[in-house]
């Protein structure tokens, strides 16, 4: 870094002096022109901050200090009005959830046009013209129907897509993507970074990539920025952090990449005594099947009349027998979550059939199904949302036993603390609302309320998808330490192939609502064999990344990785 | 069949007005059989009530006409066959007192209504958002926070001592306006005022704190990290995302003006709804009532329409939900 870096923060401080909370207490970073520059850190370490202080779009209660330096302005001391004209014209952002940055209420057009009519770069007519330019190289098809679309007509990947758009605009020099694919799956999020990384190499455009992700960061950047507790830690070539890094929080961030060569999770490694694992697995046996699901197809209504309609699952077949783990993967759109509600009954399928415990689904009425409801419990991928935020952790958790009559009161309690306990969650936890506990906890206790009732069968929806990388590791073991526990059949859906490779038995890979592959879940995912997972595969970040340090050493595997 | 372009939504929309339009059909009814009613609801004889007060000497040949007028000597079902027939052919019964049709009476007080609920309306929407947006945009901390006070204080005046001040000022005191009346648009003005307050205050309120709440959201920072101004964001994104709870609390209220104005109208002498049903209450007027109450009822079910329809434009999710529900 011997030039003049297009952005250099120097002592940038962020604080709340009404709450009396610092954010960032002291943040260093050089962003060399023409280069990607990946910030990382666990959640609440201040990422998000750090890019509203670049973009100068932090509440009016922050107080600020330290230096902002942007291709030679000071940022730091420039008036709101002279700020504004930099902002979307030449430093753009690309916020973190497509879901909610994007305007419900304005067509995807008019948003993506929008910096080249406040910018007074084209008129009315020539801006609409631009933006779908702008949505067609964004890797948008039929951009000219996307942008009379509204976002709610969009899948997230397209979301995602048009708010790189809507970004890239005004062809900015400096670009902060805040975690710019954590929402999308796996394809996707290869594909929008593809993109980003499109405009960014060769334009001398700079990309400052914020991300709990270290795989994508790997992948993508030339260097890294490590913060933890609102200051920088560690800075250097993104290589050097991930093979040689010296602070502790580097270290364990490099760790807790989930990556696709590890071997699934053994249970017993933290929450049980070896041998009471081992007493299960001897006595399991030939396991039994649970749940069949037999040439299921599901067809839902078409956006318009005019259109066909769409099979979100056409006769694909799976079965999930006690004491294993099915990981079923495929890009947004696949079919997954559709699959996981008719295995709960929360849908009835248009054709085939779903057996639980060999009992038909669709005959179950009263007792029965009340029976079921039990046996089967479900775990989302955002435990915040999951959770009512007035309930306290203890009474979530109770919920069910007291929905489906299980117990009396005071066994309840019992229940409850049985259940906390298996999860390690603390019982002094469990007066606490969802907003004061973190999202680990708050997913620990969404399992927990799961594991209360005893159930048989448990279906995961991205359950660690939303979590760091750290958290997410120890959500993933807790799962497979409490299914050996209980002997439970698990439905795991991910679009993470890392996560899915690390709990699952075997793999089901869904596309446009038909089967691609199904097989043993190593086999499948380290020598995949359709051409579908073998792009699956490849899509997933890292793939190319150096091994971690803490798992296997970098002797044992051949650089570049994993090749089908 | 030709596949709908996206934006082009008319279509939908046009269905969705229809599947409501046949919804409303049995909400009519419940109405029209509540306005029924009410001449049953009555604890002890209604005719009795009607003609006279309290054990007060009752001409029995009057009784009998009236009993047979209203159809009260007929077994019930017949009754509300009859009042639904009758209501079908656009006959709401005569007004005891007058003898003049109910039809007539309440033609008469709707057009003062209207032209009064209209008025306030108008005036509260531009004293409410405008107050609301004026709030959101000032860079004075002073004016902001004054702003973002003064509906609760118009939300809480009484509707009697705002009339009597407006009159004390502005009709006694300066002379500008007619203190009593109806006779044309600047006899309008005070009462319009006096209605206007409250809705105004409860407008600026909900859009206010609707604004301060959307000024977090991620599509708002996402405008500005385009560049927008704080002008431009709070017009093109935030006010009609903010909108769709103002239309509803709008509609709602509109109702309550026409019918509910018998304050405002009593203290400026003016005729109206309002004044009609206080008249007819008093004076046991039951068909009277009857047909204001079927009137109403049946203007609460065109305005919530109109909110339905409203909606489609304001937020593009409104038509795609409603289709496949």
């Amino acid at each position: 870094m011997t030039a003049e870096p297009l952005l250099r923060i120097r002592g940038l401080t962020v604080s709340y002096p009404a709450a009396g909370a610092e954010i960032l207490t002291s943040v260093d970073l050089d962003a060399p022109a023409g280069t990607t520059v990946a910030v990382l850190g666990p959640s609440g370490s201040g990422k998000s901050t750090l890019v509203a202080a670049i973009t100068g779009l932090l509440p009016p209660e922050a107080r600020t200090g330290g230096e902002i330096w942007f291709d030679g302005l000071a940022l730091h001391r420039m008036d709101e009005a002279t700020r504004r004209r930099l902002r979307g014209r030449r430093i753009g952002t690309i916020p973190q959830d497509p879901a909610v940055a994007l305007n419900p209420v304005l067509p995807i057009g008019v948003q993506v046009a929008e910096a080249l009519l406040i910018h007074g770069l084209a008129g009315r007519a020539e801006a609409g013209r631009r933006a779908i330019g702008l949505l067609r190289s964004a890797g948008l098809p039929d951009p000219e129907s996307v942008a009379a679309r509204y976002p709610h007509e969009l899948s997230g990947g397209m979301r995602q897509r048009a708010l790189a758009a809507a970004a890239l605009a005004a062809e900015p020099e400096l670009i902060l993507a805040d975690e710019p694919t954590s929402a999308v799956d796996v394809v996707a999020q290869a594909g929008v970074l593809d993109d980003l990384a499109a405009v960014t190499t060769g334009t001398g455009r700079t990309l400052i990539l914020v991300t709990h992700d270290v795989g994508l960061a790997i992948e993508r950047a030339e260097w890294g920025v490590v913060m933890a507790a609102g200051r920088t830690v560690e800075a250097g070539p993104i290589r050097r952090l991930a093979s040689a890094g010296e602070h502790p929080v580097t270290r364990s961030l490099m760790a807790a990449a989930p990556h696709l060569r590890t071997a699934r999770l053994r249970p017993g490694s933290a929450a049980l005594p070896p041998a009471r694992a081992q007493g299960r697995q001897e006595k399991r046996g030939r396991p039994a099947e649970l749940l069949r699901l037999d040439r299921v197809s599901r067809i839902y209504p078409p956006a318009h009349r005019a259109d066909e309609p769409v099979p979100a699952l056409d006769g694909v077949s799976a079965v999930v027998h006690r004491g294993e783990t099915l990981g079923v993967v495929g890009e947004s759109g696949a079919g997954k979550s559709t699959l996981a509600a008719l295995a709960l009954r929360l849908t009835t399928p248009t054709a085939g059939r779903v057996l639980f415990d060999g009992a038909d689904l669709a005959g179950l009425r009263g007792a029965g199904m009340r029976a079921f409801r039990r046996r089967a419990q479900l775990v989302f991928q955002d435990p915040y949302a999951a959770l009512d935020p007035q309930m306290r952790a203890g009474d979530a958790i109770a919920e069910p036993v007291r929905a489906l009559r299980l117990t009396g009161r005071s066994e309840r309690a019992a229940r409850v603390r049985e259940a906390a306990d298996l999860v390690h969650l603390p019982v002094t936890l469990l007066r606490r609302r969802p907003r004061e506990l973190s999202g680990g906890e708050c997913q620990r206790v969404v399992l927990a309320r799961a594991f209360v009732v005893r159930p048989d069968l448990l279906i995961c929806d991205e359950p660690a998808s939303a979590l760091d990388a750290a958290v997410q590791a120890q959500i993933l073991q807790l799962i497979v330490d409490v299914q050996a526990e209980l002997g439970l059949g698990c439905l795991f859906i991910s679009h993470d192939l890392g996560a899915v490779r690390q709990v699952a038995d075997r793999v089901l890979v869904l596309r446009h609502g038909r089967t691609v592959e199904e097989g043993p879940a190593a086999e499948t995912l380290e020598k995949p064999s359709h051409p579908y997972t073998v792009a699956l595969v490849a899509a997933a970040p890292g793939r190319r990344n150096p091994p971690p340090p803490a798992v296997s050493p970098a002797a044992t595997v051949p650089p570049g990785g994993i090749h089908p | 069949m030709r596949r709908p372009r996206p934006g082009d939504r008319s279509g939908i929309r046009w269905r969705m007005l229809r599947r409501r339009l046949y919804a409303a059909v049995p909400v009519l009814l419940g109405v029209v059989t509540v306005a029924f009613g009410i001449v049953h609801l009555i604890p002890g004889d209604p005719v009795q009530i009607m003609l006279g007060t309290g054990g007060a000497f009752v001409d029995p040949e009057r009784e009998a006409a009236l009993r047979q007028e209203l159809r009260l000597d007929r077994p019930l079902p017949d009754q509300y066959l009859a009042f639904l027939a009758a209501l079908f052919r656009g006959d709401l019964g005569q007004s005891l007192q007058t003898g003049e049709p109910v039809t007539a009476l309440i033609a008469e007080a709707a057009g003062p209504s209207l032209a009064l609920a209209g008025t306030a309306l108008l005036l509260g929407l531009l004293l409410g958002a405008g107050g609301a947006v004026l709030g959101q945009l000032t860079g004075s901390r002073v004016l902001r926070a004054v702003l973002s006070r003064l509906p609760v204080l118009a939300m809480s005046l009484p509707a009697y001592w705002v009339a009597t001040l407006l009159l004390q000022i502005f009709s006694f005191h300066l002379g500008l306006v007619p203190a009593l009346g109806s006779t044309g648009p600047r006899a309008t003005i005070l009462p319009a005022v006096t209605l206007a307050l409250p809705l105004a205050g409860v407008i600026a309120h909900v859009l206010g704190s609707g604004l301060r709440t959307a000024e977090r959201e991620s599509y708002v920072l996402m405008a500005r990290a385009k560049g927008a101004t704080r002008t431009r964001v709070l017009l093109r994104h935030m006010l009609r995302n903010t909108a769709v709870p103002v239309v509803t609390l709008t509609g709602t209220t509109v109702g309550s003006l026409l019918g509910g104005a018998v304050v405002a109208e009593t203290i400026f002498g003016r005729p109206g709804l309002g004044r009609l049903i206080v008249n007819a209450l008093q004076h046991h007027d039951y068909p009277v009532l009857q047909g204001i109450a079927a009137f109403l009822g049946v203007t609460m079910i065109l305005i919530s329409l109109l909110v339905d329809v409203l909606y489609t434009y304001l937020d593009p999710r409104v038509v795609s939900t409603a289709v496949w529900r």
